[in-house]
């Protein structure tokens, strides 16, 4: 912890600090502490609460008493194997953004420092559109009668239209679509820090161009592999507008579960809470292991 | 023994195309020959980093020929060149030990384990680092950074070491003895080093051969002593030591002798070659200012007089700056121990005596 700068009184500072801790304190832990007290309270029929205290969302969540609430409880396999689900498609995601977005990011990184703004504008440009115009874009490119099964049928490449829409496929680029450049900005700003004297270096010593990428490069931008990667996982994680208009009722994901319960009248609000709470701490658990693995490194490399 | 270890011809190399092209090396051509310490020196900018990363495969060139051992490696890319680079910034791995950084080019040569250590160990010692084999290169400091580079440089027994002003990110007293140190080091090895400065005093000290350069051009290559002593230019004069730059007139001419009139004198001035030279031309005169002699003025004598106009203490060394009587201006330099002299003053009257055997004659 840094000292106070001489001249400045401590009540001063806490009163300089304000607005931050309001930002912090409305923003983000009052938000959290409401979902928190729904997740514990009993649902109204047609939306809302009741003043309640009960266990029944997470109970709803995880265990399953049949259908009227009268036998033996098992675990309830439908919402974990919805947010398994989740978890394995923003980690696909995650990783197909990786291998879209490394050679990209790593294009761009190496371009004369007069263009390479140009490049990182270029790939910014989409997302000054709403993510469910460009989703719903998605869905026009890719249905049966779309543009490119259009193409690819002319060309004859294909016979019959491929069907992507309601696939875990269109899910996949959906997300991929949405969160790229998430993964692209901080690998571009990583490999550009890179001193690519040190590929030099290992080529003069005789290592192989794999080699230099797998032993070299990477480990020294790797704050910007997980950075990239943490910020496309998130979001996919809790995605929606990719597997509703994309996935269909089969591609389900734990975004869309927490979106229906909040959406017109057929909701439940403290499953909802409930469900985003799991949600919150399984990111909380990756982001603390990463934490942990951050300062291990650390410790290795005596910063 | 006198094996050529490089072979660089006709090398000439544009950066960019079209006409923003940059001409970084013009048309430069010499040898180096096996297990010389051989520096290239020049102002910065004037193409030492290109022609070394030409030499070890960063950079291709637009024309010319470039030989190891007599045979043609323009297209052997870097990590099959028998050539290794201490790079500027060391460019040490920062993730890796500092024995992981030494041992790195052994491992990629396939080395086996047994002998990458032994080598490792060998080239630690070598550089005096044993201790700090296990430590990351954040935790050394640029003297032992610097040492490292060497070392990782070195280990894979490279025929031919390049070394990019690896010493000028050093403070003064370790960039002394790093210079010993590496003087020591390439006579212990017995291989080629191939070293880039801009510092002339280091170049001098260091190599058994320079080659000074200016603008992409190659200016000169010799000893240090055919650098210092025999400049074959304007440029090498005034870049490599101090000089007396001045003008003079060649009044009568020999066939080994020419007869120079400056400032009022006629010196008599050997020349090598006097077809370089006629009679009524415009020359320059190099003269250093350890080789003009100064004392106070006596009346009997017929030699230049001038006047003292600045006084600078070097340590053994003490200079004046003089004015003649035409105006021209000279710097001289004297030993501090001699006694005459280190009770002048500014404004005194002296007589200068000029060594015309030491003074250089240079055209245009
Ligand atoms: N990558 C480059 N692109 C364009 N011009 C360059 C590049 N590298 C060097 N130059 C130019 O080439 C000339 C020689 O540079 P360099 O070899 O680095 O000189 P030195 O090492 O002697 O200081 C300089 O004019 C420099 O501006
Ligand atoms: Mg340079």
């Amino acid at each position: 912890m840094s000292n106070p700068p001489h001249g400045v009184f401590a009540p001063i500072r806490h009163w300089l600090l304000l607005p931050s801790w309001l930002t912090i304190g409305f923003l983000m832990v009052s938000p959290v502490l409401i979902m928190l007290v729904y997740s514990f309270l009993t649902k109204e029929f047609r939306g809302g609460v009741i003043w309640e205290f009960t266990f029944a969302a997470y109970d709803q969540f995880f265990i399953d008493r049949g259908l009227f609430g009268d036998e033996p409880p098992q675990i309830e396999w439908t919402y974990i194997n919805i947010f398994w689900r989740s978890t394995w498609q923003a980690g696909l995601a995650t990783l197909l953004c990786l291998f879209i977005g490394f050679p990209t990011a790593y294009y761009i990184a190496t371009r004369p420092a007069s263009t390479r703004n140009i490049w990182v504008f270029l790939i910014t440009i989409p997302y000054w559109v709403n993510l469910l115009i460009r989703t719903v874009s998605m869905k026009f490119l890719i249905r049966d009668n779309g543009p490119i099964n259009a193409w690819l049928l002319q060309t004859g490449l294909i016979t019959e239209p491929i069907s992507l829409i309601n696939t875990p496929i269109a899910v996949q680029l959906g997300l991929f679509y949405s969160y790229l450049p998430f993964m692209v900005l901080p690998l571009y700003a990583a490999i550009e820090r890179f001193d690519f004297s040190l590929s030099e270096a290992a080529a003069d010593l005789y290592a192989h161009r794999w080699y230099t990428l797998w032993h070299i490069i990477i480990p020294n931008i790797k704050a910007g592999i997980i950075a990239g990667c943490i910020l496309v996982f998130i979001p996919s994680l809790g995605a929606f507008l990719a597997p509703d208009l994309l996935g269909g009722a089969k591609n389900f994901m734990i975004g869309s579960l927490i979106e229906e319960q909040f959406k017109g009248t057929a909701g439940n609000w403290p499953f909802g809470a409930a469900a985003s709470m799991i949600l919150l701490t399984a990111v909380l658990l990756v982001m603390m292991l990463h934490a942990r693995n951050q300062k291990i490194d650390a410790a290795h490399q005596g910063h | 023994m006198n094996q050529i270890a490089i072979r660089i011809s006709g090398m000439t190399k544009y950066y960019g195309t079209g006409p923003d092209a940059v001409r970084a090396l013009h048309d430069v051509s010499f040898e180096i020959r096996n297990n010389e310490f051989f520096t290239l020196l020049g102002p910065s900018g004037c193409g030492k980093t290109t022609l070394l990363r030409i030499i070890g495969g960063f950079e291709e060139y637009s024309e010319g020929k470039l030989e190891l051992f007599d045979e043609e490696i323009q297209d052997l890319p870097p990590n099959r060149r028998p050539v290794n680079t201490v790079f500027q910034h060391y460019a040490l791995f920062p993730h890796l030990s500092i024995r992981d950084n030494v041992g790195f080019g052994l491992k990629m040569l396939g080395k086996p384990d047994s002998e990458i250590h032994r080598q490792t160990n060998k080239m630690l010692d070598l550089v005096r680092l044993s201790e700090y084999a296990d430590r990351r290169p954040s935790q050394l400091s640029g003297g032992q950074k610097q040492r490292v580079a060497l070392a990782r440089a070195l280990a894979p027994e490279p025929k031919v070491l390049l070394l990019d002003e690896p010493l000028s990110a050093l403070d003064l007293k370790l960039r002394q003895s790093m210079r010993h140190e590496l003087k020591q080091i390439r006579e212990q090895l017995g291989i080629t080093f191939i070293f880039v400065t801009h510092d002339q005093e280091e170049a001098l000290i260091m190599s058994d051969r320079i080659a000074v350069m200016s603008h992409g051009s190659l200016q000169q290559v010799g000893t240090p002593e055919e650098i210092y002593n025999h400049p074959e230019n304007r440029f090498v004069a005034d870049f490599v030591g101090e000089t007396n730059l001045v003008q003079g007139v060649i009044r009568e001419l020999c066939s080994d002798a020419a007869c120079v009139e400056y400032a009022d004198q006629e010196l008599s001035l050997a020349i090598q070659n006097e077809n370089l030279f006629a009679t009524e031309q415009q020359v320059h005169l190099s003269i250093r200012p350890e080789h003009i002699n100064i004392k106070p003025m006596s009346s009997e004598s017929s030699n230049l007089p001038a006047l003292i106009k600045e006084k600078t203490f070097l340590g053994t060394d003490i200079q004046f700056l003089c004015r003649l009587k035409g105006g021209n201006e000279l710097t001289t330099r004297v030993q501090t121990t001699t006694t005459d002299c280190a009770t002048l003053l500014p404004g005194d009257s002296v007589e200068l005596t000029i060594d015309t055997k030491k003074i250089v004659l240079l055209g245009d």
